[in-house]
């Protein structure tokens, strides 16, 4: 089955409705249309190529660690 | 690599046309080891963590499992509010990707107003059953239904779907069971989704990927529980068959019965337009079915949980998800998880000699251009939702 994951947004281009989002060390565009109201330094699970809903800081730490322990960093 | 794993197609081509599809697959398989040595009351809160695009399903599933592993009957009715959560869902995930992926297929951009609520729509329906979202797919479930609430979440869906896909209620569309009536309808192209099926009639591509379907058998908990206990157990886990033979679970397998799938497939076979339609037709069921399930739940109508006789901390949890058929199996030692296996539909469509592989072997590759859009609607008619990266060589 498909897996969403955490990662923080750091740009938001409002022109083409995108996010540039980082993922450890890895810098990713995704498409914001499925989301509202999003900001610079807020979480959001991403799917490919899109952002489908925002959590909290927490809980994308919470889940990003998860990962991790499956040997599934970025 | 995407953290999250990817399908690599890679379709080799030949006189124009392509010769073999080769599939293999980056998806993570070993995300279930991390439950090893966990409570199952811990692993109930991280699956729809984890599994967060089909959270619901997954909780599902496994819920069931565990439930079964420690001899747990549900009650009726908080079963009966899992499974219409799973289908809230799996209409979610069917609007989600026709109002996407569909106009962009289209040429055409996505509506954003459309989708307006739509991200917040499992948290409704998860608050209008459960109240807390903590007591949800929980061995310790708090039912809190609230009607009124559930109605609304059922009454989005089909204004959502009546507005933006099928420009009539979504009841009506569902009644269509004649090739002609559906042909007027494409005809007209109202909506999005309409205009994109008028392409590909003009295309003359509805029946790309024809070829002949093997429907994933219904199954029980025992027969999957050997399966998923045998020594190879991994390798079936990421490439399943059943009886050897690499079956499929999909929309168009769970809506095979229905007369308008019987009559396009005199034209267009077990092709694109086929597949395409099932998905339309399972997301115009979901209201109607919703509603009579909200009924059943009222009136105390739901069916009983049998227990599962000697289970000796195993479980198995069967659940159809949005994009086919998902198993769960966990084993316990004491209280805790010693196993945990999950069993995916893409597994089983994307098996390397599965529906997909078959289908696109053969599609003319003259124009790779074209090759790669008429792959990408074959495979978004089976499973919009998997990561992929596709390879012509």
């Amino acid at each position: 089955m498909c897996l969403a994951i955490p990662a923080k947004v750091v740009a938001i281009d409002e022109a083409s409705d995108t996010a540039t989002v980082v993922l450890g060390e890895v810098k990713k565009q995704v498409s914001l249309a499925l989301v509202e109201d999003v900001s610079v330094d807020d979480f959001v699970l991403i799917h490919v190529g899109y952002a489908l809903n925002k959590v909290s800081e927490e809980e994308a730490e919470k889940t990003l660690e998860l990962f991790a322990q499956a040997g599934m960093t970025p | 690599m995407s953290v999250e794993g990817e399908l690599h197609i890679n379709l080799m081509c030949r006189d124009r046309h392509v010769e073999q599809v080769n599939i293999r697959s980056s998806r993570p398989m070993q995300l279930p080891l991390i439950f090893k040595g966990k409570p199952m009351d811990d692993v109930l809160q991280m699956i729809p963590m984890l599994y967060s695009v089909c959270a619901n399903a997954q909780a599902q599933a496994a819920v069931t499992a565990c439930r079964q592993a420690v001899d747990q009957v549900a009650d009726p009715s908080v079963a009966a509010a899992e499974s219409m959560l799973v289908w809230c869902e799996t209409g979610r995930e069917h609007l989600w990707r026709i109002l996407i992926d569909w106009p962009a297929f289209a040429g055409e951009t996505v509506d954003r107003t459309q989708l307006k609520d739509l991200p917040e729509l499992m948290k409704r329906a998860k608050s209008a059953c459960f109240g807390n979202q903590s007591k949800a797919f929980s061995l310790q479930p708090e039912l809190q239904f609230d009607p009124e609430r559930f109605q609304q979440v059922i009454d989005y869906l089909s204004t959502t779907s009546e507005r933006a896909v099928f420009g009539l209620p979504p009841e009506h569309w569902y009644d269509m069971a004649d090739s002609d009536d559906f042909h007027r309808w494409v005809d007209k192209k109202a909506t999005a989704p309409a205009r994109l099926l008028s392409m590909i009639k003009a295309e003359e591509i509805g029946q790309l990927g024809d070829v002949p379907v093997c429907a994933l058998p219904p199954f029980d908990c025992d027969e999957i529980d050997q399966r998923l206990q045998a020594p190879d157990a991994d390798r079936f886990v990421s490439a399943p068959d059943w009886d050897e033979i690499p079956c499929e679970s999909t929309t168009l397998t769970r809506q095979s019965a229905h007369p308008l799938i019987n009559a396009l497939q005199r034209d267009y076979g077990n092709g694109l337009m086929t597949r395409m339609v099932a998905r339309l037709l399972e997301l115009a069921e979901i209201p109607r079915l919703l509603s009579r399930k909200l009924q059943s739940l009222l009136n105390g109508n739901v069916p009983k949980i049998e227990l599962a006789h000697g289970s000796r901390g195993v479980g198995v949890g069967i659940v159809e998800a949005a994009r086919g058929r998902l198993t769960h199996r966990v084993l316990l030692e004491g209280d805790l998880i010693n196993r945990y296996q999950i069993l995916a539909p893409t597994e089983w469509n994307f098996h390397p000699a599965g529906i997909v592989a078959q289908a696109l072997t053969g599609l003319p590759a003259g124009d790779e251009d074209q090759l790669r859009r008429q792959a990408s609607l074959f495979i978004n008619a089976v499973d919009p939702c998997v990561g992929y990266r596709l390879e012509v060589t």
